[in-house]
Order: C-alpha cells, then sequence, then structure tokens
C-alpha cells in the first residue's frame, strides 16, 4: 500500500512541475502600439523594454511585436516630453494562455487604466 | 486437425503477409490499376532480386548465420561490373566479363570474410553487419581512388574519381531479355531461367559430399566435428559460397535495373534480401529454395504493391514506411523465434 | 600490466592514429579543444546511457534509438506548445518518460525472446520503430494527433517537417551556466547533468536492483537460483537505458538547435555504441571511463578525418570515407576480438573443471 502511495505522490509532484514548467515557460507575443487618435494624442517616439531584455523601439504611429515568456512580466517605457526631460514609467502586468497580449503605449503615457487589453487566439 | 498442423508448418506471418498481398491484388481494379501490369512489375523484381536472395543460403545452411555483411559481396559484384565496363565490353559479352570478375573478387572478399567470421563464432549476424558497412566505407575511398578510365564511368568535366550512378544502357542493359530475343516482351524469363540455373547449382551442390558437410557443420556442430569435419574450412567455404552470389546477384540486379550504384548504395542492402527469406520461411538455421522463391515473390510483391493501392486508397504515399514496417518486422519476427540458438 | 594493454588496445590505437594525423590536417589546438567541449557536452549522456544494459548482460544497446525517438516526439510538443528557455527543456523532459518507458517494455520484452541474439535484435528494432514512428510523426501528426502551430507541418497540411528549428530552447541548457576559460567555452550546467548521470550510474550499481542487473550479466542461470526475477531486470535495465536515451537525445538536440525531424536520430545509435567502444569497452564490459575517452577519442577522428583527408590526398571526402571505414572497423574488430576473448574464457573455465575432475578422481582412487 505504502508503495501505491508513493508513487501516486510522485506522479501527482511530477504533474505539478509540469504545470509550473508549462505555464512559466510558455512564450507569449505582446502587440504594442504607439497611436493616438485626436487631441490625446502624444507625438513622441517610446523606447521600452520587458522583463529587462533588449530595448526597442516604437515610433509615433507604429507598432511592435515582442515575445515573451511566463506568466509575470514588468514592462518599463521611456520617452522625452517637449522640454526634452526622459520620463521612465513602469507597469506590471499578466500573461494569460492563448492569449496575444495587446499594450497601447500611448495610454500609459496618459496614465489610463485600460492601456492592456487581452485578445483570444483562436485554433 | 490437419489443417492447423499445415498452418503451423507454414506460419501465421507467412499466411498474413500472403493475404495480404493477395487482397492488393484483388483490389486493382476497384482502384482503377492494371493488374496485368501489377503482376509483371512484381515479376520483373523477383527477377532483379532473386539470386541475391539465394545468396543468403549456403551461409544459413552452415550455420555461419543470416549474411549481414551482404554488401561485401555486392561489392565484389560492382568491381566486376564497373571492371567490365572499363575494358569497353559491351553486350553479353560484356555481361560475362562483369560475372567472371564479380565471381573472383566474390572469392577473394568472401575468404576474407570468413576468416573474420571464424574468429567470431557465436557473434556472426552482428560483425557481419559491421564489416559489411565497413567495407562498404573502404570501397568509397575505392571508387575514388581507382585508376578507372572510362568516359562512361568517371565524373565529366576533369573529375576524378567514378560517378554515383553509372548506365549500362549501352553495354548490358537488360541483356538477359536481348540474348534470348525477347525484347518485347515484358516478362522476365532471362532473369527467371538465370536464377533457375543458380537454385539448380546450389541444390545440386548441397547433395554433393562437399555440401553435405556443410549442412552438417549447420545442423549439428560436435556431431559434424567428431565425424572429422573441418568445421572452420566447411564455414569459409560457406561465406565464399554466398559472397560470389550475390556478387552474381547484383550483375544481374544492375543489368535489369539500368544502373550500377556505387558508394553508399550497398549499404543496407543485406536487410532487405534477410527480410525475403525469412518471410519465404527460412529461419537463422535452416533455408531451402523454396523459401527464397516464395520470399522474394511475397516481400517484391508487397514492395510493388503497396505503393499503388494504399496511394489509391488513402491517397497518401505511405510505401516507404509500410516497407520499412514489414521487412524489419519479419526479421525481428525470425530473430526472436525460441530455439534458433 | 600486458593485460591492461591488451585491454586497452582499441584505444591505444586510435590515440596512435589520432596523434598521427593530427598535425597533419592543419588544425588549430583551441579551436579543437573547443570543440571537443562542445561534442563532450553533447554526446557524452547518451553514450552513458548505454551502461547499463552492459552491465545487465544484454549488450551494445541499439535500443537507445528508441529512447531518441521518444525524445524528439516531446520536443515536437514543446516546440508545438511554445515553451520555451530551460522550462521548455524539463518539461520536454518530462514528456519523454511515458514514451520511453513504454518503448523500452516493449524493448525489453522482444530482447528477453532473443537471449544470446541481443545485439543484432535491438538493432533491428530500432529501425523497426523508425518505420512506426514515421507512421505516427509523418503521417499522423496534424491529422489524428493535433498540431496547434502550423508552421511545424508540411506544405500539404499534416505529417511534421524535416526540419524543426529548436530556436526557442535552442542552449536552453547550455547557456544557463557559462564559463569561458582561455577562450574556450564552458557549458557548466550541462557538464554538471552529465556528472548528475555519472554519478547516478555509479550509486546504482551499489543498490539491490543495480546488484541484481551485474549478477544477471554475469550468469542468467546462477542468477535465477538465487530468487532473481530475470526478465523483469532485463526489461528494466532497458527502460532504464531509454529513459536516458531520451533525455541524452533532447540535450544532444538542443546543442545543436536544429532537429531533423527524420534523421536526428538514426545515426545516433551507431555513434554512440561505435564512441563506447573506441574507449575502450566491449559488449560485456564498460565503465565510465570508457565513455569519456570514448567521446573524446571518436569525435577527435570526426573532426580530423576531413580535413586530414584534404591535406594528404586532395579529398575531404575521401577523408569522410575513411572516418567511417575505421569507425565501423572498430567496431566489428571490437566485437571479434571481445568473441574471441570470451570462447578463450570458455575454454579456459573448461580446462580448469577438467582438472579439477581428474584430480578428485585420482585422490578418490589413491583412497
Amino acid at each position: 500500500m505504502k508503495k501505491v502511495f508513493n508513487w501516486i505522490f510522485l506522479l501527482i509532484f511530477v504533474l505539478i512541475l509540469s504545470a509550473i514548467f508549462f505555464f512559466t515557460g510558455k512564450q507569449h507575443k505582446v502587440l504594442l502600439t504607439n497611436k493616438g487618435k485626436g487631441e490625446n494624442a502624444i507625438k513622441t517616439n517610446v523606447v521600452y523594454s520587458i522583463d529587462n531584455l533588449k530595448t526597442k523601439k516604437i515610433r509615433y504611429g507604429k507598432k511592435s511585436a515582442y515575445y515573451i515568456k511566463g506568466i509575470n512580466h514588468v514592462i518599463e517605457i521611456s520617452y522625452k516630453t517637449e522640454d526634452k526631460k526622459e520620463v521612465k514609467i513602469e507597469k506590471e502586468f499578466k500573461a494569460k494562455i492563448s492569449t496575444i497580449e495587446q499594450i497601447d503605449v500611448q495610454k500609459i503615457i496618459r496614465n489610463e487604466k485600460d492601456w492592456i487589453t487581452y485578445k483570444k487566439l483562436n485554433k | 486437425m490437419n489443417v492447423k498442423a499445415h498452418i503451423n508448418k507454414l506460419g501465421w506471418p507467412r499466411i498474413i503477409i500472403g493475404l495480404f498481398l493477395a487482397s492488393m491484388y484483388i483490389s486493382c481494379p476497384f482502384l482503377g490499376l492494371d493488374l496485368k501490369a501489377a503482376l509483371n512489375d512484381t515479376f520483373i523484381r523477383f527477377g532483379m532480386n532473386a539470386v541475391l536472395v539465394l545468396s543468403l543460403v549456403p551461409m544459413i545452411q552452415a550455420g555461419t548465420g543470416l549474411n549481414f555483411g551482404m554488401p561485401l559481396g555486392v561489392e565484389a559484384g560492382l568491381l566486376g561490373a564497373t571492371i567490365s565496363i572499363e575494358l569497353g565490353a559491351k553486350g553479353f559479352n560484356g555481361f560475362l566479363v562483369a560475372i567472371l570478375f564479380a565471381i573472383i573478387f566474390g572469392i577473394i572478399f568472401g575468404w576474407i570474410y570468413g576468416l573474420i567470421l571464424n574468429k567470431a563464432k557465436g557473434g556472426e549476424m552482428m560483425i557481419a553487419t559491421y564489416v559489411g558497412f565497413s567495407s562498404v566505407a573502404l570501397m568509397c575511398i575505392m571508387w575514388l581512388i581507382l585508376p578507372f578510365k572510362s568516359q562512361d564511368m568517371i565524373w565529366a568535366y576533369g573529375g576524378s574519381g567514378l560517378r554515383t550512378t553509372i548506365s549500362v544502357e549501352n553495354y548490358w542493359y537488360r541483356i538477359l531479355e536481348k540474348v534470348l530475343n525477347l525484347k518485347n516482351i515484358n516478362f522476365p524469363i532471362g532473369e527467371v531461367i538465370i536464377f533457375i540455373i543458380f537454385a539448380f547449382i546450389i541444390s545440386m551442390f548441397f547433395k554433393t559430399k562437399s555440401g553435405l558437410a556443410m549442412k552438417a557443420v549447420g545442423t549439428n556442430e560436435k556431431f559434424a566435428k567428431a565425424t572429422g569435419i573441418n568445421i572452420e574450412k566447411e564455414r569459409i567455404k560457406s561465406v565464399v559460397l554466398s559472397s560470389m552470389l550475390a556478387a552474381i546477384g547484383i550483375v544481374i540486379y544492375q543489368q535489369s535495373f539500368g544502373f550500377v550504384q556505387l558508394y553508399l548504395a550497398p549499404f543496407y542492402m543485406a536487410f532487405p534480401a534477410i527480410a525475403a527469406i525469412l518471410i519465404g520461411g527460412a529461419s537463422v538455421k535452416k533455408a531451402t529454395i523454396l523459401n527464397v522463391v516464395i520470399g522474394t515473390f511475397l516481400f517484391q510483391g508487397i514492395l510493388t504493391m503497396t505503393p499503388s493501392v494504399v496511394n489509391g486508397i488513402i491517397k497518401t504515399d505511405m510505401s516507404e514506411t509500410i516497407r520499412i514496417i514489414v521487412s524489419n518486422g519479419m526479421i525481428l519476427y525470425a530473430l526472436t523465434r525460441k530455439g534458433e540458438l | 600490466m600486458k593485460k591492461n594493454l591488451i585491454n586497452n588496445i582499441v584505444p591505444i590505437l586510435i590515440l596512435t592514429l589520432i596523434a598521427l594525423v593530427f598535425p597533419l590536417s592543419g588544425l588549430r589546438v583551441i579551436p579543437t579543444i573547443q570543440e571537443i567541449v562542445l561534442r563532450l557536452s553533447r554526446n557524452l549522456f547518451l553514450v552513458l546511457s548505454l551502461l547499463i544494459p552492459i552491465v545487465a548482460g544484454m549488450g551494445l544497446n541499439f535500443g537507445i534509438v528508441l529512447g531518441a525517438m521518444a525524445g524528439q516526439i516531446a520536443l515536437i510538443f514543446i516546440t508545438d506548445w511554445h515553451i520555451i528557455g530551460i522550462q521548455g527543456i524539463f518539461l520536454a523532459t518530462i514528456i519523454s518518460i511515458p514514451f520511453s518507458v513504454l518503448l523500452g517494455i516493449l524493448a525489453g520484452k522482444i530482447l528477453n525472446k532473443a537471449k544470446g541474439r541481443e545485439m543484432i535484435t535491438s538493432m533491428i528494432l530500432g529501425f523497426f520503430i523508425n518505420g512506426v514512428y514515421q507512421l505516427v510523426v509523418l503521417y499522423g501528426m496534424g491529422n489524428i494527433i493535433h498540431i496547434t502551430d502550423k508552421k511545424l507541418l508540411l506544405s500539404r497540411g499534416y505529417g511534421v517537417r524535416n526540419a524543426v528549428d529548436l530556436i526557442n530552447v535552442r542552449r536552453g541548457l547550455d547557456s544557463l551556466i557559462n564559463l569561458k576559460i582561455y577562450n574556450v567555452e564552458i557549458p557548466i550546467f550541462t557538464l554538471l547533468i552529465i556528472a548528475g548521470l555519472g554519478f547516478f550510474t555509479i550509486w546504482f550499481r551499489k543498490t539491490k536492483l543495480g546488484q541484481d542487473m551485474r549478477a544477471v550479466g554475469q550468469d542468467m542461470e546462477v542468477a535465477r537460483s538465487s530468487g532473481i526475477n530475470v526478465p523483469k531486470t532485463r526489461v528494466l535495465a532497458i527502460v532504464i537505458s531509454t529513459v536516458l536515451a531520451g533525455f541524452g537525445q533532447i540535450i544532444y538536440l538542443q546543442n545543436i538547435g536544429t532537429m531533423n525531424t527524420y534523421n536526428s536520430h538514426e545515426q545516433i545509435g551507431m555513434f554512440s555504441i561505435a564512441a563506447l567502444l573506441v574507449g575502450g569497452a566491449s559488449s560485456s564490459k564498460a565503465t565510465i571511463f570508457n565513455a569519456i575517452s570514448g567521446v573524446i577519442l571518436f569525435h577527435m577522428l570526426f573532426i580530423v578525418s576531413p580535413n586530414a583527408g584534404k591535406n594528404i590526398m586532395g579529398s575531404a571526402e575521401i577523408g569522410e570515407y575513411f572516418r567511417v571505414f575505421i569507425s565501423y572497423g572498430i567496431v566489428a574488430l571490437t566485437l571479434v576480438l571481445h568473441q574471441w576473448r570470451r570462447k578463450k574464457e570458455k575454454e579456459y573455465k573448461r580446462k580448469k573443471e577438467m582438472e579439477a575432475i581428474m584430480k578428485g578422481e585420482l585422490n578418490e582412487k589413491s583412497i
């Protein structure tokens, strides 16, 4: 009996471990846009990096794609204001399975709440 | 009861494969395939491969195991063919010259091979495989450095070394048919006749004193030794005989196929032949001419039919994969039968 | 001393050959050492997975190809699910286990039916399962087995592509901890894992199961009468070897970065076994030292031959064929030597037995 229990525990342990690997190792695609509409638009180029990886630049009016791994992420953007001052903003976000994360950089600058949206992937 | 005994004697795998093959022939008209052409193709392939499969018999009977080192004999045949082309011999003469040199090299290579196998009683099959592989690699070097000059064989534009595939169209392509003036009939009468000749020679050989001695070594080594038979010598004889036949077999194969294939082509050639003879009912220690005939026909039948039939049914070409599964499955079956040590 | 020489004749010969040919190849020392370190980290795990069946008397396990296939199937899945980095590798490792175990049990049972012919049977079994693997991967995947990432499939819509880019897990293991000494990059983490396997092998030999396997390897009848379940022990040996081979193949492929779906596993059996034999092992005795020296020597041959061939004979192709010839020739030679030695040992044992019987009879008569 004890032997059977040992095997079951091992199995459960391995399953949990696998799940951890699966979620922390899954790659996600993040789409970022730097497009703005109307007067709210802040016409500036933004430099960003997620999880302290390689930095990328999004010119105003353009999009960018980024691949990230795992669940918890931190995105840091920096841009120059009109008086040539550099501003850095840091935000945290989670990645979900089978979704593409869409980040609107403009909304981060304006400190709006819905700067990140999730789009479900079709099979 | 009698039926059951018959079934056991034939062996289930054989019956299954036989039925499988028969079903494929039957399904031809339903799939829009030409049955006559299919049967014809099978016979042609039978003619191409029969002597190669026959070459396995001497070694099996002598207890030297399944000849996984057949590539060695094949290389001898390739040397025969290339030398014949180099000498410019055409037509039936060319074919005979090729066979002659094939036999000579078959004896030399077979003798060395036999010596090696004698040092390795009990582990012949494994060692044979690797001897076969290394000989193919060695010959690859030879094809590159031997001083062949025939324009039909060396690389164009001043390259050195022989080409990978050499056409025999101008030399002795399908010479066995042409010689019998049967060019227009598709059925490979020539190849079948030559197979019958060699099969006859082999079966006569095993009725001679020498052949019986060889068979004795294979059946019961201790008994043979007690009767005064020189085990080592008989084993070498069997290896030489097998290698010679393999050399002849590849020449026959090439005249039917139309090309001499050098370099890595002979590498895996032993396996289909071994699968064929095992399908025909042979075991690691016993093989008859009937095994050769049935086995080659069944095996080549499956190889010919499967692509077209499977393609017709599920519209996919699975022939290569099925061939791998069937041929290796047969060899596995034979290797795992009890009491064959 | 003399016995040591005879036992290790093969590695000594190869070492001499390499020492002679290396200066002729025109290769520089540091890049060569880098290559060797690389190849050690890539191949050693697989070679080590061959050790346990040898201990259990089952000869050289060509069935590691089955483990390699299991590892590849696992890699196909994690690539499909987009699991990257070190997590991808660990997940692949875990996924490969059920496949390896199933294949290992199958292989073990078949080998039990072919006692005395294990090596050739495992070789053919490798070919056979390759056919089944093709059936699954070339026809089943994308069809019956659902694949999410269509980029993995052939243009016809099903069947995995010939080359799968493992860029996501590439060097996942290697780059975890990396060290550079004198311009030579050393993948520490991978080497630690290999060392782990080494210690596992040593520890395993001391466990009851390990001892059982040794007993079975030496004499099956004696082991059976000691109460050991011989068939089950043999199957277990193969299962462990297959599982380890699965891991080994994953390590191998993560280093290369690309998987040749239908070819990567085929040569693995022959190369790993040839390497082990070049290191001085035989089909009944192999040590970790054989594995390490074997991989180094075998891959030195790999590296040196084409270049030497080019410089000596003007053709790298000749060098390549020469390497193939030497590798297979070495295996044939080792097998022959081994078989010959076994015969001599049997004769020696028989002679001793006869002498003992004679002495016993004489003693009885004199009484």
